[in-house]
């Protein structure tokens, strides 16, 4: 009599669900008839893989014998199916959207079989195009983090790695992976980054770069302090090392921490080549970064205040080429910062073709142009050209962005105070690093907090016979490493 | 209490001391401390570091028996609570005038060499914001400045080696022509470039184990007296002793001969890149200042950081011109001899009878 009662509830309830979907857009509803009653079978056709549908769920509930859902259950190839009595109509709507289809059956208990079959639209796993290397691994990360920590645990396949998941955003709920080794990464690093997405309130992730903003230890700094990469390769060497990584879902780059500067002008091919030619291609790139950002602000210090400076016979070069000019030289400069920055964002928003097209007739045309119209002198179109290609050498795209952006103050206090005001404003930023920490860790480091031991990998990269301890930076639980070659010790 | 994120390494005390110590000094001693000990003045530099070297030691007793080991604490447990405040707070404007001397030498020089018609607020409006950003967080981020301020201004001391080419070492012959007592007399003159090492009175708690850290203290007054003493000595082997006498910035001349084919005039980078020295300097002492006041009167680190910066800012602007700028080294150089020499010296001896006398009491 109870049961009778409590079908007829469930039955009730099940019609009221089926009045509503139908008024769904894109709802799909059969039923068929079976001897114990009939079977109601429902989703919503933009969230679910027809093709699994049609060869694993509907022929198997024709032709199969089963007296219940329990048992059509065991005939059904899928994890994560769920048997429920009297789910409510807002779980029941939350599976439709997640691509479950249901499936009610008349008169039995449990009433309900869910069964996923989301659509799966994945990009295939491919070559990294920001971060590429010519030898060395190439797989790149995709949007989909599954996808995303397999690659992880296809390199680290151990016990100790470590995910845990979060969901972060109001509307996006997305799925925001924190993944370390344990017993190797500090704990603290983990709680802080755990705890800071935690934190986040925002209602939509839509990228990894807005955890990265959202959970920076400085929000006003033009300074990124987490480093992005689509490297899966890296991203596993940094795990090893004892970093965090936080993986997000519907993002292609993962964001690592704590991190330091130097860490971003290390491109990860440096691992791949020999110890030497690695340590000279990164000393390269930090000479590249100074001059990128010192060599127009020089410049125009020198030439506005302390033409004294520059030996004569270099001097009349210069004058020379600037008979023409009709500007002081931090309008010539920034003018044509100006126009680098110009071709630089049309080539980034044209298709790669066109962009490069762009980036010929803005380099040759416009740059003879304006030298022969006198509208800059020619030193200045060399200096700028290779300062605009020093900040390219950055591998790290935000920051090679951020270098780009502090060039501009600099080129206007160089033009007020001179050769001071320069050094004036180094010294701000010099401070500003100073001030910035990533997860906790100070993002100056090894430079100061002075850590010697550090060096091995910061602006040379020592064989790997002399990478025997993590960084310190890290703090990591166990710091002593295995070397690759112990004899040659 | 200090907690553990704040304190630094004993391996800084190194930086923070020889920062300290090395400031606008550096550029034009030399025709200084000549007055009395002429050519012999390099003489008093060794002796001045010595001296100082004792008085680092005298410190370091002073401060290993106490709980909080910084001036408040030891004035306080010496003179009570009283006198003890009224005299750090006198120690707070030593340590202000201190900054003022720097900063304001430093503006000088810039005037001087650089920009002529430069107006001392409009170069304070660009520095104190910076000198606040940096002393309104946390020590490590003073430190940090030292640190820096000690590495990167290290390859000028390689531009030494150019006037070389044009020395003669005849200038500095015969070895001890003068008397003990003009070297003596000369060397309080060469304690002005040594003086700062007063704000070790306050940042020593902030030191890990600071008990141990002696050793890199005298390390960095022994980097302090061996870097004046090259610089002396080339500029004695460089330049005759009546050239000296008209000479104010001696190694500023030095730097002047300097010729690479693509620089001329290298004394503009010299002075631009000392400002990182200058800063070190300035900012410890401004934090210094401030953090007394803070644990003195309980007034909040930033807001006595601002208070302090504008009496900076001011008392800058007062002293105009070369005679203001030498009345304040002489005062500071002055008031530096007695607070190191007599002051320090005579505070230790009270305050280990007032221990002494305290523990026979408990």
């Amino acid at each position: 009599m109870n049961k009778k009662t409590s079908q007829k509830r469930v039955q009730r309830d099940f019609d009221k669900l089926l009045h509503e979907l139908k008024k769904k857009d894109g709802f799909l509803y059969y039923n068929l008839n079976h001897d114990n009653g009939t079977i109601h079978l429902g989703y919503l056709k933009t969230a679910v893989d027809p093709e699994k549908l049609e060869k694993y769920i509907l022929p198997r509930m024709q032709e199969y014998m089963y007296k219940d859902l329990t048992e059509l259950k065991d005939h059904i190839p899928f994890t994560k199916t769920e048997l429920l009595d009297n789910p409510g109509q807002n779980e029941i709507h939350e599976k439709l959207v997640k691509g479950f289809v249901f499936i009610y059956m008349e008169n039995v208990s449990p009433s309900y079989l869910l069964i996923p079959l989301p659509l799966d639209e994945k990009r295939q796993v491919t070559i990294p195009e920001v971060e590429f290397s010519v030898v060395g691994p190439k797989e790149a990360f995709v949007e989909d983090i599954d996808t995303n920590l397999n690659l992880i645990r296809k390199r680290l396949a151990i016990p100790e790695l470590s995910v845990k998941k979060l969901k972060v955003g109001t509307i996006t709920k997305t799925e925001v992976a924190v993944v370390s080794i344990d017993g190797i990464a500090d704990e603290e690093n983990v709680n802080t980054a755990v705890q800071r997405i935690k934190d986040v309130e925002i209602d939509q992730v839509i990228d990894s770069s807005f955890i990265q903003q959202t959970i920076a230890d400085n929000k006003n700094s033009p300074f990124p302090q987490l480093l992005d990469t689509e490297r899966s390769d890296r991203i596993a060497a940094v795990l090893a090392e004892g970093k965090v990584a936080i993986f997000v879902d519907g993002s292609p780059h993962v964001l690592l921490g704590p991190t330091t500067l130097i860490e971003f002008f290390s491109a990860f091919e440096d691992y791949f080549l020999n110890w030497m030619t690695a340590s000279a291609f990164r000393m390269i790139r930090l000479i590249a970064v100074f001059f990128s950002i010192l060599v127009t602000p020089l410049y125009v210090a020198i030439l506005t205040h302390h033409f004294e400076i520059v030996p004569q016979t270099l001097l009349v070069t210069l004058v020379h080429s600037r008979t023409q000019v009709p500007f002081p030289p931090v309008m010539e400069a920034i003018i044509l910062e100006f126009t680098i920055e110009l071709l630089r964002e049309a080539g980034a928003r044209l298709p790669t073709k066109i962009g490069q097209t762009i980036g010929i007739v803005g380099g040759i045309v416009i740059g003879t142009a304006a030298v022969e119209a006198g509208l800059t002198s020619n030193v200045l179109l060399i200096v700028i050209a290779l300062a605009a290609l020093g900040s390219f050498t950055t591998p790290v795209y935000k920051m090679s962005n951020t270098i780009r952006l502090i060039r501009f103050p600099l080129l206007i206090i160089s033009h007020v105070y001179g050769l001071i005001g320069l050094t004036v404003a180094i010294a701000y930023i010099m401070v500003h690093l100073l001030r910035l920490t990533s997860l906790g860790r100070p993002f100056f480091a090894p430079i100061f907090p002075f850590r010697p031991q550090d060096f091995k990998d910061a602006l040379i990269r020592l064989p790997f016979s002399k990478q025997n301890k993590r960084p310190f930076q890290v703090r990591p639980s166990k710091v002593k490493r295995p070397v690759a070659n112990e004899n040659d010790k | 209490m200090i907690s553990r994120d704040d304190k630094v390494s004993g391996l800084m005390v190194f930086f923070l001391i020889s920062a300290s110590q090395i400031g606008v000094g550096y550029l034009g001693f030399q025709s200084i401390i000549n007055k009395y000990a002429g050519h012999d003045a390099w003489i008093s530099i060794i002796i001045a570091g010595i001296g100082i070297s004792i008085i680092i030691w005298t410190m370091y007793q002073m401060l290993k028996n106490d709980e909080q080991g910084d001036i408040i604490a030891i004035h306080q447990l010496t003179y009570g609570k009283w006198i003890g405040n009224f005299l750090t707070l006198i120690f707070t404007i030593y340590l202000l005038l201190m900054a003022t001397v720097v900063l304001r030498t430093y503006i000088e020089i810039v005037q001087v060499w650089m920009f002529p018609h430069l107006k001392v607020w409009a170069m304070l409006l660009l520095l104190l914001p910076l000198i606040y950003y940096t002393i309104s967080d946390q020590f490590r981020i003073v430190v940090g400045v030292c640190f820096l301020g000690i590495v990167y201004p290290f390859f000028l001391n390689l531009t030494l080696f150019f006037p070389l080419n044009y020395a003669d070492i005849t200038y500095i012959l015969p070895i001890m022509d003068h008397t003990i007592t003009e070297i003596m007399q000369s060397s309080s003159l060469a304690v002005l470039n040594f003086m700062g090492i007063s704000a070790l009175l306050v940042f020593y708690p902030f030191i890990q184990e600071s008990h141990k850290s002696q050793k890199y203290a005298h390390y960095g007054n022994f980097y302090t007296t061996g870097l004046y003493l090259a610089v002396c000595l080339i500029a004695y082997v460089f330049y005759n002793q009546s050239e000296l006498e008209e000479v104010i910035w001696a190694t500023l001349g030095l730097w002047k001969i300097i010729e690479m084919p693509f620089m001329e005039r290298f004394e503009f980078f010299g002075i631009a890149t000392l400002f990182f020295t200058i800063l070190s300097n300035v900012v410890l002492f401004m934090w210094a200042s401030a953090r007394v006041i803070h644990r003195t009167f309980g007034v909040a680190h930033k807001k006595a950081a601002v208070v302090l910066l504008i009496i900076l800012f001011i008392a800058c602007v007062i002293f105009s011109g070369r005679e203001g700028v030498n009345i304040l080294n002489d005062t500071a150089g002055k008031i530096g001899l007695v607070l190191l020499f007599i002051y320090i010296p005579v505070l230790f001896v009270i305050n280990f009878i007032r221990r002494k006398v305290r523990k026979d009491v408990s």
